[in-house]
């Protein structure tokens, strides 16, 4: 048994970290780092979607806690929580044709969907109804990572809690459908990647073709497919 | 005699003109409202602080500041559902909580909180009249510390109870371990609070405020400070915080003696831990930090027969307490953010082997203090510093590193002969029989 220095030295560390709180970084006020409503309120918090983003470096000295639902971390583009399907906006066309790769790669088989049927009964290149159930997805990503038509991605959503867990937890096509304008605002880099930028020329060049063909004769190709809005 | 009714319940608080009115007030106002309020905030201040300690804001969603917490865990606590094991002894299952309660609360029936009102009495060694601050005590003992040990012993009680009646293996370990632990600390925490006694010359604990309002503070000499630093350990392990808090060590045996416990039960343990928490500071408080009175400067002369300098005199005499006794809370918090738990066989020695001894030791230099400072000149400490003060302050102070320093070599020595890691390993296989010697030669 020593003489207790060390217990000593380590109160004086632990009361140092004490003390740095209330004199360094964020705790040396009252205020919210992003401002906002002070801790001091009753009523007044920020309306849902407006809340402060705060960023912490390594430098971040003192208090370092992010009061998530008052304020939030950034989300950073390659983060991903559930899969979503994109409509373009300037035709309101889903990119999805309904191949079924993404339900094949799918590892926890949670997504599933019918082929549009045209008034001919033949099959059309996109989905009738789409579902995945969210309580099985695991977040990896296969979809998006292997759809040829960049039609599924992850969006970046994770407040997704609710009331009820058998009926709202499979997303039908409704719930799952994003614009691409939504998606270029998330995934900044991605949008304008050389890859996703091929890869949307190349499916514009399909649909002017498709359309030149439809001005030319109305009666030889297949039904156009109906706009989702 | 009294008709503005404010005066009447003031002079019963501090007199006993109507005799059953400070009771009723005590009661009401004292134990039943503003101490429960009390330990309720100092639950949030202990998570507050806590918090701070680990770079955390604490509690903040509910009420500004998380301030309404308290309120919250209390409705909480209250609507839960309150389970008693099959198997357990149903009885004593419900009375151990209050049990431990009880104690915490009697021990605070004793404290003298503030100043109270400057009376005559008649001095029972010299037959000489005195002035005597009543102190503002709930009750006043003549053998007030005697009662105090008495009932905070009842603490140990409950927790045993609480352990074995739950008829679960955790908790009976832990109430196993908790009695070892408080029957171990009770005797430093008792022997570190006679030099109080013998510098003050009376049980009563308003008796030891008095003492320290003329005389200056205990702690303010070299075994008073010591005396005062072995009492702070022993509370602290006699209320089973960290680092003492093997009792309820969550990491080992889930929640020790209250393992069983649910809903208000629980937080009754948990009223009484923190109550009991605020009862040892008192005590220190009281015994070595003069109460509620200020260092250098003595309130007793602005007391007068006037209503107004008695409530200003005692509204800042119950300030200064209660500032005191903040400061020894939080430096327990501040314990608790430090220190791991410690090792049982540790937590043993440490009682027996060090803070037993020296405790002892302490107040065979207190009696020298007594005799050199204390009985010549009539002052503990700073009322008068001189030659004789700095000679007695320097010859304990010696005393007390000597002291300290001889029990560390013993214990050096002791560690040496019994630690299993110095002693060389050997087999634990007889090397006579067969079978160990042919693997022996393999």
């Amino acid at each position: 048994m020593g003489l207790g220095t060390g217990i000593l030295t380590g109160h004086l560390v632990t009361l140092r970290r004490f003390l740095r709180t209330f004199l360094v970084g964020q705790g040396r006020t009252l205020k919210r780092r992003g401002g906002g409503h002070q801790p001091l309120d009753f009523f007044r918090k920020p309306a849902p979607g407006t809340e402060p983003v705060i960023d912490q470096g390594p430098t971040t000295e003192g208090l370092f806690t992010v009061e998530y639902p008052d304020e939030r971390l950034p989300t950073r583009e390659r983060f991903r929580v559930l899969p979503v399907l994109i409509y373009d906006d300037e035709d309101g066309y889903v990119r999805c044709t309904s191949c079924n790769i993404c339900a094949k790669v799918c590892p926890p088989q949670c997504i599933w969907m019918t082929h549009a049927q045209g008034p001919d009964g033949n099959p059309v290149p996109m989905p009738e109804d789409f579902f995945i159930d969210m309580d099985v997805c695991m977040n990896c990503g296969f979809c998006a990572e292997y759809c040829p038509f960049d039609a599924i991605k992850m969006d970046q959503n994770f407040e997704q809690s609710n009331y009820e867990r058998h009926q709202t937890h499979i997303y039908s096509l409704q719930d799952l459908l994003v614009s691409s304008t939504y998606y270029a605002q998330t995934h900044p880099e991605a949008w304008a990647s050389a890859d996703e930028v091929a890869e949307r020329n190349k499916v514009k060049k399909k649909k002017d073709q498709r359309l030149q063909k439809a001005l030319a004769g109305p009666a030889s190709g297949r039904p156009a497919p109906a706009a989702v809005s | 005699m009294v008709t503005d009714p404010v005066l009447a319940l003031w002079a019963s608080l501090t007199l006993e003109p109507i005799p059953w009115l400070p009771w009723i007030a005590w009661l009401l106002i004292g134990f039943a409202a503003a101490f429960p309020g009390i330990v309720a905030y100092m639950v949030w201040a202990e998570r507050k602080i806590a918090a701070r300690f680990q770079d955390r804001i604490g509690p903040n969603r509910v009420g500004p500041l998380g301030l309404l917490q308290p309120i919250a865990d209390a409705i909480k606590l209250i609507t839960k559902e309150d389970v008693v094991p099959q198997a357990a002894d149903r009885i004593v299952h419900v009375l151990a909580p209050v049990l431990l309660l009880i104690s915490a609360l009697l021990t605070l029936a004793v404290i003298p909180f503030g100043y109270g009102r400057l009376v005559d009495r008649t001095d029972p060694a010299t037959d000489a009249v005195i002035g005597w601050l009543t102190g503002l005590a709930p009750v006043e003992l003549p053998s007030g510390l005697l009662y105090l040990i008495a009932v905070s012993s009842l603490a140990s009680l409950g927790v045993f109870l609480a352990g074995w009646s739950s008829r679960n293996k955790y908790a009976l370990l832990g109430a196993m371990r908790s009695v070892a632990q408080l029957v171990s600390y009770e005797v430093p925490q008792v022997l570190s609070t006679i030099p109080a006694v013998l510098f003050a010359g009376t049980l009563s604990l308003v008796g030891i405020f008095n003492a320290q309002d003329q005389l200056g503070w205990f702690i303010a000499s070299p075994p008073g400070l010591v005396a005062f630093t072995i009492l702070m350990i022993a509370s602290i392990a006699e209320v089973n915080r960290a680092p003492f808090d093997l009792p309820e060590a969550e990491s080992e045996i889930i929640a020790g003696y209250h393992t069983e416990y649910s809903s208000m039960r629980f937080g009754l343990f948990f009223l009484a831990e923190y109550m009991s928490m605020l009862a040892v500071s008192c005590l220190a408080t009281t015994l070595y930090l003069g109460g509620g009175s200020l260092p250098f400067f003595s309130l007793r002369g602005l007391l007068s027969d006037t209503l107004a300098s008695q409530l200003l005199v005692n509204a800042l005499a119950v300030g200064v307490f209660a500032a005191k006794v903040f400061f020894l809370i939080f430096v327990m918090f501040w314990v608790r953010a430090t220190l791991p738990r410690m090792r049982v066989d540790r937590l043993m020695s440490f009682a027996w082997k060090f803070l037993v001894p020296l405790s002892i030791v302490n107040l065979v230099i207190a009696a020298v203090w007594f005799e050199i400072v204390v009985r010549p000149t009539n002052h503990a400490t700073w009322g008068l510093i001189d030659l004789t003060w700095w000679g007695a302050v320097v010859l304990t102070g010696l005393l007390e590193i000597l002291a300290i320093w001889i029990l560390n070599a013993l214990l050096r020595l002791d560690r040496a002969a019994t630690d299993p890691r110095l002693i060389p390993p050997r087999l634990l296989v007889p090397t006579s029989a067969p079978w160990a010697q042919t693997t022996l030669r393999a």
